[in-house]
């Protein structure tokens, strides 16, 4: 059973769709990149994953549910902004995840965090925005979810940091789950990915396998989404 | 899941009030042992004077904040940033509601202990009578006192969710969400104030012993007694019904309309 699909899924912001009838079945078991330019309508649907927003209509299903109380359990989120209270400390955030997650690996997050010289005892104001962001992603990362829904974890960071992040995704997801890692950041992350889905305006552009795709075109992933998406 | 939803919102809120409160005892103790002072000189008098001042602006802190932080905590950790880690928690819309609601009722009456206590400090030593309480029969005094909990605990619930329901409908704006949760707390202000006024009409209308009370010909403390336990206890009836309609727009507007920015 796919862990997460969508039926006929659409999403409107006024007038505007931003998602228009997609159809998707994501399978356990590999690392998806969910690429698209901005405004292609990959946040709403990781947004509409989590249950922070409702389709207008079809739906969106994970492990088979509506996205509830339930299929929270199952799913670890990274927004695309941190949301910490800047006053708790790391390991008060460590004690918060451990309370609500019962798949929190308490153990692991103590090691990364030590890993990345961030003391458990440090408050989220006195960190900089780049270890905010990693705090956060160690947070993601240390559970044991059946889904991850990774949105734009590399935006906005250093080379350096990229590097770390996607070593942390890569080196710590169960085989069993699926990642869902929504960027514009082809270069960086498509070593990386086992599937690609393209959107574009809220309407699925492609879907294929990494290495389908590169036999099919001789191209890269980068090369590929750069034709599909060029400015005219 | 709702007990550890009440765990956080007491640690970040306990930091707050705890020190407000611990401010508010000191400062009556301060206020209580100048008082048994000699007040011979003019330091002591501006020192009593200026620690009176204190005392007063740390009650009025007491009440204030626990009211302020309602409303903030309220819509800090789930219409900001916050909110992106409070919703996709496993936990339902109807336990983030509540959670928020207890731990603030939790506060008001706190802060309404420290008040009495902080009172009790700087007025021990002194006496005050009513006249006319002895005219009251002690079951009567009972069921005041039981109408005037219940009217306030009541009370305190239907303006956190009526506050709660303000926010929920401006966060669903696209623009000016503050602005609008403002206007939508004058319009259901003013809604509550019509049924109220329509309300204080009809018992003063349909009671023989409204209008001996307001003619000043009541028979006795104890008619008027009566009187004001009937009025609120339909008072609390009315704001339990507004509570119902404030909670259901509240949950629905953050389980169909959350809309984080």
């Amino acid at each position: 059973m796919a862990i997460l699909e969508c039926r006929q899924l659409t999403k409107r912001y006024s007038s505007q769709p931003a998602l228009d009838h997609i159809d998707l079945a994501v399978q356990p078991g590999g690392i998806v990149g969910l690429l698209g330019p901005n405004g292609s309508g990959k946040t709403t649907l990781l947004k509409l994953a989590n249950g922070l927003l409702q389709p207008d209509s079809g739906e969106i299903l994970i492990d088979g549910k509506k996205p509830s109380k339930e299929t929270k359990s199952i799913v670890s989120y990274l927004p695309e902004r941190t949301y910490f209270a800047d006053w708790m400390r790391a390991d008060q955030l460590l004690d918060l995840f451990q309370d609500f997650y019962a798949d929190f690996d308490r153990q692991r997050a103590e090691e990364m965090l030590q890993h990345m010289n961030i003391q458990p005892k440090m408050r989220i104001k006195e960190m900089s925005k780049g270890m905010r962001e990693k705090v956060q992603l160690i947070l993601v990362m240390s559970r044991r979810a059946k889904l991850y829904l990774l949105d734009e974890p590399i935006g906005g960071v250093d080379p350096a940091t990229r590097d770390y992040i996607l070593h942390t995704i890569i080196s710590n997801y169960d085989p069993e789950a699926a990642v869902i890692i929504s960027t514009h950041l082809i270069s960086d992350v498509e070593n990386v990915l086992d599937d690609v889905v393209f959107l574009n305006y809220g309407h699925i552009a492609l879907h294929k396998s990494v290495d389908e795709l590169r036999a099919e075109e001789g191209k890269s992933v980068d090369a590929v989404f750069r034709e599909v998406f060029r400015c005219s | 899941m709702f007990l550890k939803l009440m765990k956080q919102d007491f640690r970040a809120t306990a930091r707050i009030m705890l020190p407000v409160y611990a401010a508010a005892i000191v400062l009556a103790v301060f206020t209580r042992v100048l008082d048994l002072l000699p007040q011979d000189n003019s330091f002591m008098s501006v020192l009593a004077a200026l620690v009176g001042l204190l005392f007063s602006l740390a009650m009025s802190a007491t009440v204030a904040m626990s009211f302020v932080l309602m409303i903030w905590r309220f819509h800090k950790n789930y219409m900001t940033d916050e909110g992106y880690l409070m919703f996709t928690l496993p936990v339902s819309t109807a336990e983030l509601i509540f959670s928020k609601l207890l731990v603030a009722i939790a506060w008001f009456a706190c802060s309404a202990l420290v008040v009495s206590a902080a009172t009790l400090i700087v007025g021990s030593g002194g006496s005050i009578q009513i006249v006319g309480f002895d005219q009251i029969p002690p079951e009567q005094l009972k069921g005041a006192a039981a109408a005037v909990v219940a009217a306030s605990l009541v009370a305190g619930v239907t303006l956190c969710l009526m506050l709660y329901a303000c926010m929920a409908i401006g966060q669903s704006f696209r623009r000016r969400k503050t602005l609008m949760a403002v206007v939508f707390f004058f319009v259901f202000y003013i809604v509550s104030q019509i049924i109220g006024v329509s309300f204080i009409a009809q018992i003063i209308q349909n009671s023989p012993s409204a209008d001996a009370i307001l003619f000043g010909d009541a028979a006795s403390m104890g008619m008027m007694f009566q009187f004001i336990i009937g009025a609120l206890w339909r008072f609390t009836g009315i704001s339990a019904v507004s509570a119902v309609v404030y909670y259901a727009i509240t949950h629905w507007m953050l389980s169909r309309k959350l809309n984080l920015q």
